[in-house]
Protein backbone atom coordinates (compact mmCIF):
# COMPACT_ATOMS: atom_id res chain seq x y z
CA UNK A 1 0.00 0.00 0.00
CA UNK A 2 2.92 2.74 1.21
CA UNK A 3 5.16 1.72 -1.87
CA UNK A 4 1.59 1.80 -4.54
CA UNK A 5 1.42 5.08 -2.70
CA UNK A 6 4.57 6.24 -3.21
CA UNK A 7 4.13 5.93 -7.23
CA UNK A 8 1.03 7.45 -7.13
CA UNK A 9 2.84 10.47 -5.49
CA UNK A 10 5.49 9.98 -7.94
CA UNK A 11 3.52 10.03 -11.05
CA UNK A 12 1.35 13.03 -9.67
CA UNK A 13 4.53 14.59 -9.66
CA UNK A 14 5.57 14.24 -12.52
CA UNK A 15 2.42 14.78 -15.07
CA UNK A 16 2.77 18.91 -14.39
CA UNK A 17 6.69 18.47 -15.39
CA UNK A 18 5.71 16.48 -19.07
CA UNK A 19 2.59 18.53 -19.82
CA UNK A 20 4.89 21.84 -19.15
CA UNK A 21 7.12 20.11 -21.90
CA UNK A 22 10.03 22.64 -22.89
CA UNK A 23 9.81 24.08 -19.81
CA UNK A 24 12.72 27.20 -21.37
CA UNK A 25 12.70 30.73 -22.09
CA UNK A 26 11.13 31.68 -25.13
CA UNK A 27 13.23 34.73 -27.04
CA UNK A 28 11.55 36.66 -30.11
CA UNK A 29 12.58 40.06 -31.34
CA UNK A 30 11.54 42.59 -34.51
CA UNK A 31 13.79 44.90 -35.53
CA UNK A 32 12.89 47.98 -37.74
CA UNK A 33 15.31 50.27 -39.42
CA UNK A 34 13.64 53.41 -41.26
CA UNK A 35 14.92 56.31 -43.70
CA UNK A 36 12.62 59.05 -44.81
CA UNK A 37 12.44 62.30 -46.60
CA UNK A 38 9.57 65.01 -46.43
CA UNK A 39 9.85 67.62 -49.08
CA UNK A 40 8.16 70.64 -46.99
CA UNK A 41 8.22 72.47 -43.23
CA UNK A 42 4.92 73.85 -43.29
CA UNK A 43 2.85 70.77 -42.80
CA UNK A 44 2.93 68.39 -39.94
CA UNK A 45 3.01 64.41 -40.47
CA UNK A 46 3.49 63.25 -36.82
CA UNK A 47 7.14 64.06 -36.07
CA UNK A 48 8.92 63.58 -39.56
CA UNK A 49 11.25 66.57 -40.24
CA UNK A 50 11.72 68.48 -43.43
CA UNK A 51 15.90 68.65 -44.91
CA UNK A 52 18.07 66.20 -45.47
CA UNK A 53 17.36 62.17 -45.49
CA UNK A 54 17.13 61.16 -42.22
CA UNK A 55 18.45 57.98 -40.81
CA UNK A 56 17.37 55.21 -37.93
CA UNK A 57 15.24 57.92 -35.97
CA UNK A 58 11.65 57.60 -37.17
CA UNK A 59 10.40 54.21 -38.03
CA UNK A 60 13.07 52.48 -36.04
CA UNK A 61 12.93 49.78 -33.50
CA UNK A 62 14.62 47.37 -31.33
CA UNK A 63 12.94 44.95 -29.60
CA UNK A 64 13.33 41.86 -27.76
CA UNK A 65 10.37 39.44 -25.98
CA UNK A 66 11.06 36.75 -23.65
CA UNK A 67 8.49 34.24 -22.26
CA UNK A 68 8.85 31.90 -19.52
CA UNK A 69 6.07 29.12 -18.98
CA UNK A 70 5.48 29.28 -14.63
CA UNK A 71 3.30 26.21 -14.65
CA UNK A 72 0.98 24.37 -17.49
CA UNK A 73 -1.47 27.25 -17.16
CA UNK A 74 0.62 30.46 -16.15
CA UNK A 75 3.60 32.16 -17.93
CA UNK A 76 5.48 35.53 -17.72
CA UNK A 77 6.24 38.09 -20.78
CA UNK A 78 8.36 40.80 -20.35
CA UNK A 79 8.82 42.87 -24.00
CA UNK A 80 11.41 45.93 -24.25
CA UNK A 81 11.65 48.16 -26.72
CA UNK A 82 14.44 50.70 -27.86
CA UNK A 83 12.97 53.22 -29.60
CA UNK A 84 15.38 55.20 -32.02
CA UNK A 85 12.47 58.57 -31.88
CA UNK A 86 13.74 58.43 -28.31
CA UNK A 87 17.71 58.06 -28.13
CA UNK A 88 16.73 54.08 -28.18
CA UNK A 89 15.77 54.62 -24.95
CA UNK A 90 14.59 51.30 -23.45
CA UNK A 91 10.79 51.12 -22.68
CA UNK A 92 8.73 48.48 -21.10
CA UNK A 93 5.80 47.67 -23.69
CA UNK A 94 4.68 44.68 -22.01
CA UNK A 95 5.19 43.04 -18.64
CA UNK A 96 2.60 40.18 -17.50
CA UNK A 97 1.52 37.26 -15.95
CA UNK A 98 -1.32 35.22 -18.38
CA UNK A 99 -3.23 32.20 -16.85
CA UNK A 100 -5.55 29.76 -18.77
CA UNK A 101 -8.51 29.89 -16.59
CA UNK A 102 -9.68 27.23 -19.19
CA UNK A 103 -8.96 25.80 -22.37
CA UNK A 104 -10.24 29.20 -24.33
CA UNK A 105 -10.32 31.76 -21.58
CA UNK A 106 -6.74 33.64 -21.07
CA UNK A 107 -6.30 36.29 -18.07
CA UNK A 108 -3.69 38.65 -18.27
CA UNK A 109 -2.18 41.33 -16.09
CA UNK A 110 0.32 44.32 -15.82
CA UNK A 111 1.46 46.01 -18.63
CA UNK A 112 -0.71 45.90 -21.57
CA UNK A 113 -1.17 47.43 -24.83
CA UNK A 114 -4.78 49.33 -25.27
CA UNK A 115 -6.35 47.77 -27.99
CA UNK A 116 -7.62 50.65 -29.71
CA UNK A 117 -7.09 49.51 -33.73
CA UNK A 118 -6.52 46.28 -35.59
CA UNK A 119 -2.92 46.88 -35.38
CA UNK A 120 -2.55 48.14 -32.34
CA UNK A 121 -1.45 45.21 -30.17
CA UNK A 122 1.48 44.76 -32.96
CA UNK A 123 1.58 48.37 -33.87
CA UNK A 124 5.35 48.15 -33.45
CA UNK A 125 5.97 45.36 -35.32
CA UNK A 126 6.68 46.45 -39.12
CA UNK A 127 7.14 43.34 -40.53
CA UNK A 128 3.45 42.23 -39.18
CA UNK A 129 1.97 44.32 -42.06
CA UNK A 130 2.29 45.70 -45.43
CA UNK A 131 2.87 49.31 -43.93
CA UNK A 132 5.85 50.28 -42.74
CA UNK A 133 3.64 51.86 -39.83
CA UNK A 134 -0.27 52.80 -40.24
CA UNK A 135 -1.44 55.80 -41.32
CA UNK A 136 -1.54 58.67 -38.09
CA UNK A 137 -4.66 59.76 -40.32
CA UNK A 138 -5.86 57.09 -38.12
CA UNK A 139 -3.36 56.06 -35.66
CA UNK A 140 -3.57 59.16 -33.94
CA UNK A 141 -3.62 58.23 -30.28
CA UNK A 142 -0.83 59.66 -28.27
CA UNK A 143 -0.22 56.82 -26.17
CA UNK A 144 -0.87 52.86 -26.40
CA UNK A 145 -0.02 51.21 -23.39
CA UNK A 146 -1.44 50.71 -19.63
CA UNK A 147 -1.50 48.56 -16.50
CA UNK A 148 -3.98 46.70 -16.09
CA UNK A 149 -6.10 43.43 -16.64
CA UNK A 150 -7.77 41.75 -20.17
CA UNK A 151 -9.55 38.53 -20.15
CA UNK A 152 -9.54 37.16 -23.66
CA UNK A 153 -12.07 34.23 -24.45
CA UNK A 154 -12.23 32.72 -27.66
CA UNK A 155 -15.34 30.40 -29.23
CA UNK A 156 -16.56 28.91 -32.31
CA UNK A 157 -19.42 30.73 -34.06
CA UNK A 158 -21.09 28.86 -37.01
CA UNK A 159 -17.96 28.05 -39.18
CA UNK A 160 -16.35 31.23 -37.82
CA UNK A 161 -13.64 31.82 -34.92
CA UNK A 162 -14.14 34.69 -32.64
CA UNK A 163 -12.62 35.99 -29.88
CA UNK A 164 -14.09 38.45 -27.25
CA UNK A 165 -11.28 40.65 -25.39
CA UNK A 166 -12.56 42.85 -22.21
CA UNK A 167 -9.58 45.17 -20.55
CA UNK A 168 -9.39 47.47 -17.77
CA UNK A 169 -6.71 49.20 -16.09
CA UNK A 170 -5.14 53.16 -15.85
CA UNK A 171 -2.33 54.57 -17.09
CA UNK A 172 0.31 57.16 -15.26
CA UNK A 173 2.65 58.40 -17.29
CA UNK A 174 3.73 61.61 -19.42
CA UNK A 175 1.87 62.06 -23.14
CA UNK A 176 3.62 63.57 -26.09
CA UNK A 177 1.19 65.90 -27.57
CA UNK A 178 2.86 67.91 -30.76
CA UNK A 179 6.25 67.35 -29.81
CA UNK A 180 5.77 68.07 -25.99
CA UNK A 181 5.13 66.35 -22.72
CA UNK A 182 2.42 66.82 -20.13
CA UNK A 183 2.30 64.39 -17.01
CA UNK A 184 -0.62 62.84 -17.36
CA UNK A 185 -3.19 60.37 -15.45
CA UNK A 186 -5.41 57.89 -17.57
CA UNK A 187 -7.72 56.49 -14.93
CA UNK A 188 -10.87 53.68 -15.80
CA UNK A 189 -9.44 52.87 -19.42
CA UNK A 190 -12.35 50.72 -20.03
CA UNK A 191 -12.87 48.59 -23.15
CA UNK A 192 -13.78 45.54 -25.26
CA UNK A 193 -13.21 44.15 -28.65
CA UNK A 194 -15.12 41.76 -30.46
CA UNK A 195 -13.00 39.91 -33.42
CA UNK A 196 -14.85 37.01 -36.18
CA UNK A 197 -11.83 34.98 -38.34
CA UNK A 198 -14.67 34.00 -41.04
CA UNK A 199 -12.42 32.02 -43.88
CA UNK A 200 -10.77 34.96 -45.33
CA UNK A 201 -12.81 37.81 -43.53
CA UNK A 202 -11.29 39.37 -40.04
CA UNK A 203 -14.08 41.80 -38.81
CA UNK A 204 -13.34 43.93 -35.56
CA UNK A 205 -15.59 45.75 -33.51
CA UNK A 206 -13.76 47.51 -30.37
CA UNK A 207 -14.57 50.24 -27.82
CA UNK A 208 -12.58 51.79 -24.83
CA UNK A 209 -13.38 54.68 -22.86
CA UNK A 210 -11.11 56.47 -20.35
CA UNK A 211 -10.74 59.53 -17.59
CA UNK A 212 -8.32 62.04 -19.04
CA UNK A 213 -6.20 64.00 -16.56
CA UNK A 214 -3.50 66.20 -18.09
CA UNK A 215 -1.37 68.80 -15.94
CA UNK A 216 -2.24 71.64 -18.05
CA UNK A 217 -0.11 74.76 -16.50
CA UNK A 218 -1.94 77.82 -15.78
CA UNK A 219 -1.09 81.22 -13.82
CA UNK A 220 -3.16 83.79 -13.71
CA UNK A 221 -0.21 86.05 -13.64
CA UNK A 222 0.40 85.00 -16.91
CA UNK A 223 -3.07 85.66 -17.77
CA UNK A 224 -2.83 89.80 -16.57
CA UNK A 225 0.26 90.07 -18.92
CA UNK A 226 -1.21 88.34 -21.86
CA UNK A 227 -4.64 90.83 -21.42
CA UNK A 228 -1.99 93.81 -21.30
CA UNK A 229 -0.34 92.83 -24.10
CA UNK A 230 -3.28 92.41 -25.76
CA UNK A 231 -4.71 95.90 -25.15
CA UNK A 232 -1.33 97.41 -25.97
CA UNK A 233 -1.37 95.59 -29.15
CA UNK A 234 -5.08 96.50 -29.85
CA UNK A 235 -4.64 100.26 -29.04
CA UNK A 236 -2.13 99.99 -32.00
CA UNK A 237 -4.56 99.08 -34.64
CA UNK A 238 -6.97 100.92 -36.54
CA UNK A 239 -9.56 98.85 -37.42
CA UNK A 240 -11.66 96.28 -35.11
CA UNK A 241 -10.13 93.05 -37.55
CA UNK A 242 -6.77 94.72 -37.00
CA UNK A 243 -6.90 94.32 -33.30
CA UNK A 244 -7.81 91.05 -33.14
CA UNK A 245 -5.41 90.09 -35.32
CA UNK A 246 -2.43 91.91 -33.38
CA UNK A 247 -3.84 91.12 -30.27
CA UNK A 248 -4.43 87.43 -30.08
CA UNK A 249 -0.54 87.80 -31.82
CA UNK A 250 0.53 89.66 -28.37
CA UNK A 251 -1.30 87.02 -26.30
CA UNK A 252 0.15 83.72 -28.04
CA UNK A 253 3.72 85.63 -27.59
CA UNK A 254 3.28 86.38 -23.47
CA UNK A 255 2.30 82.33 -23.14
CA UNK A 256 4.91 81.65 -25.70
CA UNK A 257 7.66 83.41 -23.66
CA UNK A 258 5.95 82.34 -20.64
CA UNK A 259 7.09 78.23 -21.42
CA UNK A 260 3.13 77.36 -22.24
CA UNK A 261 2.67 74.53 -24.49
CA UNK A 262 0.15 74.28 -26.97
CA UNK A 263 -2.26 72.67 -24.67
CA UNK A 264 -1.63 74.97 -21.88
CA UNK A 265 -1.81 77.43 -24.50
CA UNK A 266 -5.35 76.52 -25.67
CA UNK A 267 -6.84 76.22 -22.20
CA UNK A 268 -5.65 79.92 -21.45
CA UNK A 269 -7.26 80.91 -24.45
CA UNK A 270 -10.67 79.15 -23.84
CA UNK A 271 -11.27 81.35 -21.14
CA UNK A 272 -9.76 84.48 -22.71
CA UNK A 273 -11.84 84.00 -25.56
CA UNK A 274 -14.55 82.51 -24.24
CA UNK A 275 -15.13 85.29 -21.46
CA UNK A 276 -14.62 88.14 -24.11
CA UNK A 277 -17.44 86.21 -26.20
CA UNK A 278 -19.79 85.59 -23.38
CA UNK A 279 -19.68 82.36 -23.27
CA UNK A 280 -20.96 80.66 -20.12
CA UNK A 281 -18.82 79.55 -17.32
CA UNK A 282 -20.02 75.57 -17.94
CA UNK A 283 -18.93 75.71 -21.48
CA UNK A 284 -15.63 77.57 -20.65
CA UNK A 285 -15.37 75.06 -17.95
CA UNK A 286 -15.42 72.38 -20.31
CA UNK A 287 -11.88 73.29 -21.89
CA UNK A 288 -9.74 71.53 -19.45
CA UNK A 289 -8.42 68.21 -19.15
CA UNK A 290 -9.05 67.36 -15.43
CA UNK A 291 -11.26 64.34 -15.01
CA UNK A 292 -12.59 64.29 -18.93
CA UNK A 293 -14.18 61.16 -20.57
CA UNK A 294 -12.59 60.02 -23.99
CA UNK A 295 -14.61 57.60 -26.23
CA UNK A 296 -13.29 55.07 -28.87
CA UNK A 297 -15.28 53.45 -31.55
CA UNK A 298 -13.29 51.39 -33.80
CA UNK A 299 -14.46 49.09 -36.62
CA UNK A 300 -12.56 47.30 -38.96
CA UNK A 301 -12.46 44.44 -41.75
CA UNK A 302 -10.08 42.94 -43.61
CA UNK A 303 -9.91 40.65 -46.99
CA UNK A 304 -6.81 38.33 -47.57
CA UNK A 305 -6.77 35.28 -49.64
CA UNK A 306 -2.93 35.13 -49.85
CA UNK A 307 -2.68 37.03 -53.08
CA UNK A 308 -4.82 39.86 -52.45
CA UNK A 309 -6.00 41.39 -49.09
CA UNK A 310 -7.99 44.69 -48.55
CA UNK A 311 -8.20 46.64 -45.47
CA UNK A 312 -11.01 48.67 -44.29
CA UNK A 313 -10.97 50.76 -41.24
CA UNK A 314 -12.70 53.41 -39.37
CA UNK A 315 -12.84 55.20 -35.95
CA UNK A 316 -14.36 58.06 -34.07
CA UNK A 317 -13.17 59.53 -30.69
CA UNK A 318 -15.17 61.32 -29.17
CA UNK A 319 -14.41 64.24 -26.39
CA UNK A 320 -15.91 65.70 -23.12
CA UNK A 321 -13.18 67.88 -23.11
CA UNK A 322 -13.09 70.98 -25.15
CA UNK A 323 -9.61 71.09 -26.00
CA UNK A 324 -10.00 67.67 -27.74
CA UNK A 325 -12.05 68.19 -30.77
CA UNK A 326 -13.98 64.94 -31.96
CA UNK A 327 -12.68 63.05 -34.82
CA UNK A 328 -13.56 60.69 -37.38
CA UNK A 329 -11.37 58.99 -39.36
CA UNK A 330 -10.83 56.19 -41.61
CA UNK A 331 -8.49 54.12 -44.13
CA UNK A 332 -9.45 51.60 -47.08
CA UNK A 333 -5.94 49.78 -48.55
CA UNK A 334 -5.53 47.34 -51.15
CA UNK A 335 -2.42 45.25 -51.43
CA UNK A 336 -1.82 42.14 -54.63
CA UNK A 337 1.23 40.00 -53.89
CA UNK A 338 3.26 38.89 -56.90
CA UNK A 339 5.26 36.47 -55.45
CA UNK A 340 8.19 37.92 -53.09
CA UNK A 341 6.85 41.31 -54.04
CA UNK A 342 3.64 43.04 -52.61
CA UNK A 343 2.73 46.19 -54.06
CA UNK A 344 0.17 48.26 -51.80
CA UNK A 345 -1.88 51.93 -52.16
CA UNK A 346 -3.91 53.31 -49.03
CA UNK A 347 -6.53 56.02 -49.06
CA UNK A 348 -6.73 57.61 -45.04
CA UNK A 349 -8.71 60.87 -43.97
CA UNK A 350 -8.82 62.21 -40.49
CA UNK A 351 -12.14 64.74 -39.89
CA UNK A 352 -12.05 66.74 -36.49
CA UNK A 353 -16.23 66.86 -36.06
CA UNK A 354 -17.00 70.30 -34.00
CA UNK A 355 -20.29 70.14 -32.88
CA UNK A 356 -23.12 72.05 -33.04
CA UNK A 357 -23.60 73.54 -29.83
CA UNK A 358 -21.60 76.29 -27.83
CA UNK A 359 -18.98 73.84 -26.88
CA UNK A 360 -18.09 73.86 -30.68
CA UNK A 361 -18.93 77.40 -31.19
CA UNK A 362 -15.64 78.15 -28.87
CA UNK A 363 -14.01 75.74 -30.72
CA UNK A 364 -14.29 77.06 -33.65
CA UNK A 365 -13.27 80.70 -32.14
CA UNK A 366 -10.09 78.95 -31.08
CA UNK A 367 -9.63 77.29 -34.63
CA UNK A 368 -8.89 74.20 -33.28
CA UNK A 369 -10.12 71.68 -35.70
CA UNK A 370 -8.15 70.21 -38.28
CA UNK A 371 -8.31 67.97 -41.63
CA UNK A 372 -6.51 65.88 -43.36
CA UNK A 373 -6.06 63.24 -46.14
CA UNK A 374 -3.35 60.93 -47.37
CA UNK A 375 -2.44 58.64 -50.18
CA UNK A 376 0.02 56.07 -49.49
CA UNK A 377 1.90 53.59 -52.16
CA UNK A 378 4.17 51.67 -51.25
CA UNK A 379 6.23 47.98 -51.75
CA UNK A 380 7.03 45.72 -49.64
CA UNK A 381 9.35 42.84 -50.99
CA UNK A 382 10.14 40.01 -48.67
CA UNK A 383 13.82 39.24 -48.82
CA UNK A 384 13.86 36.29 -47.07
CA UNK A 385 11.77 34.08 -44.44
CA UNK A 386 11.39 36.83 -41.68
CA UNK A 387 12.88 39.95 -43.67
CA UNK A 388 11.19 42.74 -45.51
CA UNK A 389 12.12 45.79 -47.19
CA UNK A 390 9.87 48.31 -47.88
CA UNK A 391 9.19 51.36 -49.99
CA UNK A 392 6.84 53.68 -49.85
CA UNK A 393 5.56 56.97 -50.71
CA UNK A 394 2.73 59.34 -48.89
CA UNK A 395 0.95 62.56 -49.82
CA UNK A 396 -0.27 63.99 -46.91
CA UNK A 397 -2.55 66.99 -47.62
CA UNK A 398 -3.44 69.25 -44.47
CA UNK A 399 -6.82 70.68 -45.90
CA UNK A 400 -7.64 72.24 -42.27
CA UNK A 401 -4.74 73.06 -40.11
CA UNK A 402 -6.16 74.90 -36.82
CA UNK A 403 -9.00 75.58 -38.48
CA UNK A 404 -7.31 77.90 -41.62
CA UNK A 405 -6.58 76.05 -44.93
CA UNK A 406 -3.48 74.00 -44.49
CA UNK A 407 -0.67 72.78 -47.39
CA UNK A 408 0.62 69.60 -48.57
CA UNK A 409 3.51 67.19 -48.08
CA UNK A 410 4.96 64.60 -49.40
CA UNK A 411 7.03 61.72 -46.91
CA UNK A 412 9.29 59.31 -48.50
CA UNK A 413 10.26 55.87 -46.62
CA UNK A 414 12.38 53.05 -46.65
CA UNK A 415 12.67 50.70 -44.41
CA UNK A 416 14.46 47.38 -43.22
CA UNK A 417 12.00 45.70 -41.03
CA UNK A 418 12.58 41.52 -39.62
CA UNK A 419 11.07 39.09 -36.78
CA UNK A 420 13.23 36.75 -35.30
CA UNK B 1 8.93 6.81 -79.52
CA UNK B 2 11.41 4.23 -77.34
CA UNK B 3 12.80 7.59 -76.44
CA UNK B 4 9.61 8.77 -75.29
CA UNK B 5 8.80 5.91 -72.92
CA UNK B 6 12.04 6.39 -71.37
CA UNK B 7 11.53 9.67 -70.58
CA UNK B 8 8.23 9.01 -69.13
CA UNK B 9 9.59 6.37 -66.76
CA UNK B 10 12.38 8.62 -66.20
CA UNK B 11 10.05 11.64 -65.23
CA UNK B 12 7.80 8.82 -63.50
CA UNK B 13 11.06 8.28 -61.52
CA UNK B 14 11.74 11.47 -60.76
CA UNK B 15 8.34 11.99 -59.44
CA UNK B 16 7.84 9.32 -57.05
CA UNK B 17 11.46 9.91 -55.81
CA UNK B 18 10.50 13.57 -54.89
CA UNK B 19 10.98 14.52 -51.40
CA UNK B 20 7.98 15.04 -49.51
CA UNK B 21 6.24 16.67 -46.43
CA UNK B 22 4.40 14.28 -43.92
CA UNK B 23 3.00 15.10 -40.85
CA UNK B 24 4.50 12.59 -38.07
CA UNK B 25 2.85 11.42 -34.32
CA UNK B 26 4.13 9.29 -31.63
CA UNK B 27 3.56 5.60 -32.07
CA UNK B 28 1.79 6.03 -28.78
CA UNK B 29 -0.90 8.65 -30.37
CA UNK B 30 -4.26 6.94 -30.01
CA UNK B 31 -5.41 8.98 -33.23
CA UNK B 32 -3.32 7.06 -35.66
CA UNK B 33 -6.18 4.52 -36.23
CA UNK B 34 -8.59 7.63 -37.14
CA UNK B 35 -5.95 9.68 -38.78
CA UNK B 36 -5.87 13.61 -39.14
CA UNK B 37 -7.38 15.64 -41.83
CA UNK B 38 -6.02 18.47 -43.43
CA UNK B 39 -7.71 20.83 -42.02
CA UNK B 40 -7.26 19.69 -38.28
CA UNK B 41 -3.38 20.18 -38.97
CA UNK B 42 -4.08 23.16 -40.45
CA UNK B 43 -5.71 24.42 -37.26
CA UNK B 44 -3.14 22.44 -34.78
CA UNK B 45 -0.44 24.44 -36.34
CA UNK B 46 -2.00 27.64 -36.48
CA UNK B 47 -2.69 27.92 -33.18
CA UNK B 48 -6.45 27.59 -33.75
CA UNK B 49 -6.79 24.36 -31.96
CA UNK B 50 -5.08 22.58 -29.16
CA UNK B 51 -6.44 18.96 -29.63
CA UNK B 52 -5.93 16.37 -31.32
CA UNK B 53 -9.70 15.27 -32.84
CA UNK B 54 -9.95 12.81 -29.82
CA UNK B 55 -9.99 15.99 -27.37
CA UNK B 56 -6.11 15.07 -26.02
CA UNK B 57 -3.74 17.70 -26.07
CA UNK B 58 -1.72 18.35 -29.67
CA UNK B 59 1.52 20.45 -29.16
CA UNK B 60 3.22 21.42 -32.22
CA UNK B 61 6.87 21.89 -33.20
CA UNK B 62 8.40 23.38 -35.94
CA UNK B 63 11.57 23.13 -38.34
CA UNK B 64 13.49 26.65 -38.19
CA UNK B 65 12.71 29.37 -40.69
CA UNK B 66 14.09 28.86 -44.15
CA UNK B 67 14.05 25.00 -43.90
CA UNK B 68 13.16 23.60 -46.65
CA UNK B 69 10.62 21.34 -45.13
CA UNK B 70 9.29 24.01 -43.52
CA UNK B 71 8.85 25.75 -46.32
CA UNK B 72 6.96 23.11 -48.06
CA UNK B 73 4.46 22.49 -45.24
CA UNK B 74 3.46 25.91 -45.11
CA UNK B 75 2.33 26.20 -48.71
CA UNK B 76 1.05 22.63 -48.79
CA UNK B 77 -0.74 22.41 -45.58
CA UNK B 78 -1.27 26.07 -44.18
CA UNK B 79 -1.75 27.31 -47.15
CA UNK B 80 1.00 30.63 -46.76
CA UNK B 81 4.66 31.12 -47.96
CA UNK B 82 6.75 30.96 -45.15
CA UNK B 83 6.76 35.03 -44.83
CA UNK B 84 2.92 35.12 -44.35
CA UNK B 85 3.53 32.30 -41.94
CA UNK B 86 5.98 34.48 -39.83
CA UNK B 87 4.36 37.43 -39.98
CA UNK B 88 0.67 35.43 -39.05
CA UNK B 89 2.73 34.42 -35.37
CA UNK B 90 4.43 37.92 -35.14
CA UNK B 91 0.85 39.20 -35.36
CA UNK B 92 0.20 36.44 -32.49
CA UNK B 93 3.22 36.76 -30.62
CA UNK B 94 4.05 40.30 -29.94
CA UNK B 95 0.72 41.05 -29.00
CA UNK B 96 1.52 38.78 -26.65
CA UNK B 97 -1.21 36.25 -26.95
CA UNK B 98 0.22 33.39 -28.28
CA UNK B 99 3.18 31.42 -28.56
CA UNK B 100 4.08 29.67 -31.82
CA UNK B 101 4.65 26.02 -32.27
CA UNK B 102 7.96 24.91 -30.40
CA UNK B 103 10.93 25.14 -32.75
CA UNK B 104 13.22 22.05 -33.35
CA UNK B 105 17.02 22.35 -34.84
CA UNK B 106 16.57 19.80 -37.50
CA UNK B 107 14.60 16.79 -38.22
CA UNK B 108 16.65 14.30 -35.87
CA UNK B 109 15.89 16.29 -33.34
CA UNK B 110 11.85 16.93 -34.47
CA UNK B 111 11.50 13.08 -34.65
CA UNK B 112 13.29 12.60 -31.03
CA UNK B 113 10.03 15.08 -29.79
CA UNK B 114 7.62 13.90 -31.63
CA UNK B 115 8.87 9.93 -30.21
CA UNK B 116 8.92 11.22 -27.02
CA UNK B 117 5.41 12.22 -26.62
CA UNK B 118 1.93 11.37 -27.46
CA UNK B 119 1.10 14.94 -27.67
CA UNK B 120 3.63 15.64 -30.24
CA UNK B 121 2.78 16.25 -33.62
CA UNK B 122 5.15 17.47 -36.37
CA UNK B 123 6.50 17.05 -39.91
CA UNK B 124 9.87 16.17 -41.87
CA UNK B 125 10.95 15.04 -45.21
CA UNK B 126 9.60 11.71 -46.23
CA UNK B 127 13.11 10.27 -47.16
CA UNK B 128 13.68 10.62 -42.88
CA UNK B 129 10.80 8.71 -42.13
CA UNK B 130 11.46 5.87 -39.59
CA UNK B 131 10.18 3.68 -37.42
CA UNK B 132 10.42 5.78 -34.09
CA UNK B 133 7.41 7.69 -35.42
CA UNK B 134 4.02 7.50 -37.43
CA UNK B 135 2.95 8.66 -40.26
CA UNK B 136 -0.67 10.06 -39.72
CA UNK B 137 -0.83 12.43 -42.95
CA UNK B 138 0.86 12.42 -46.51
CA UNK B 139 -0.30 13.73 -49.45
CA UNK B 140 0.75 10.59 -51.46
Amino acid sequence: MRKLLTVSIVTAMSIPVSAVEDNDFSVYGFVNLGVYYKDQAYTTIETYEDGDPTFFENDTMLGLQVSKPLSERTSATVQIIADGENDFHVDTSLAFISHALNENTDLRAGRLRIPFFYYSEFLDVGYAYNWVRPTSDVYSIPFDDYDGVDITHRFSLGDSDAQVQVNSGRRNKDIDLFGENYESQLNRINGISLTLFSGDFTHRLGYQQTEMNLDLRSDPAVDNDALAAYQAAAAQASTPAEASALGTEAILATYSAAGYRRVDTAQAMARFVGNGNGFSADVIDKFDLDKKLARYFNVASTYDNGDFSLVLEATHLKYDSGLLVDNFAWLGGVAQRFGDVTLHATYSTSRDRVPTNSKGDLQKLLKLEGEDKSVTVGIRYDMDAATALKFEATHHDEETNRGVAGRSANLYRAALQLVF
Amino acid sequence: MKLFGTLCLLLAISFGARAEVVVIVSINNPNTYTGLEEDEIKRIFLGKSGNFPDGSKAIAYDLPKGDKARMEFSQRYLDKTESQLNSYWSRRVFSGKQQPPKRVKDSTEMKAKVAASKHAVGYINSFDVDPSVVVIHSFK
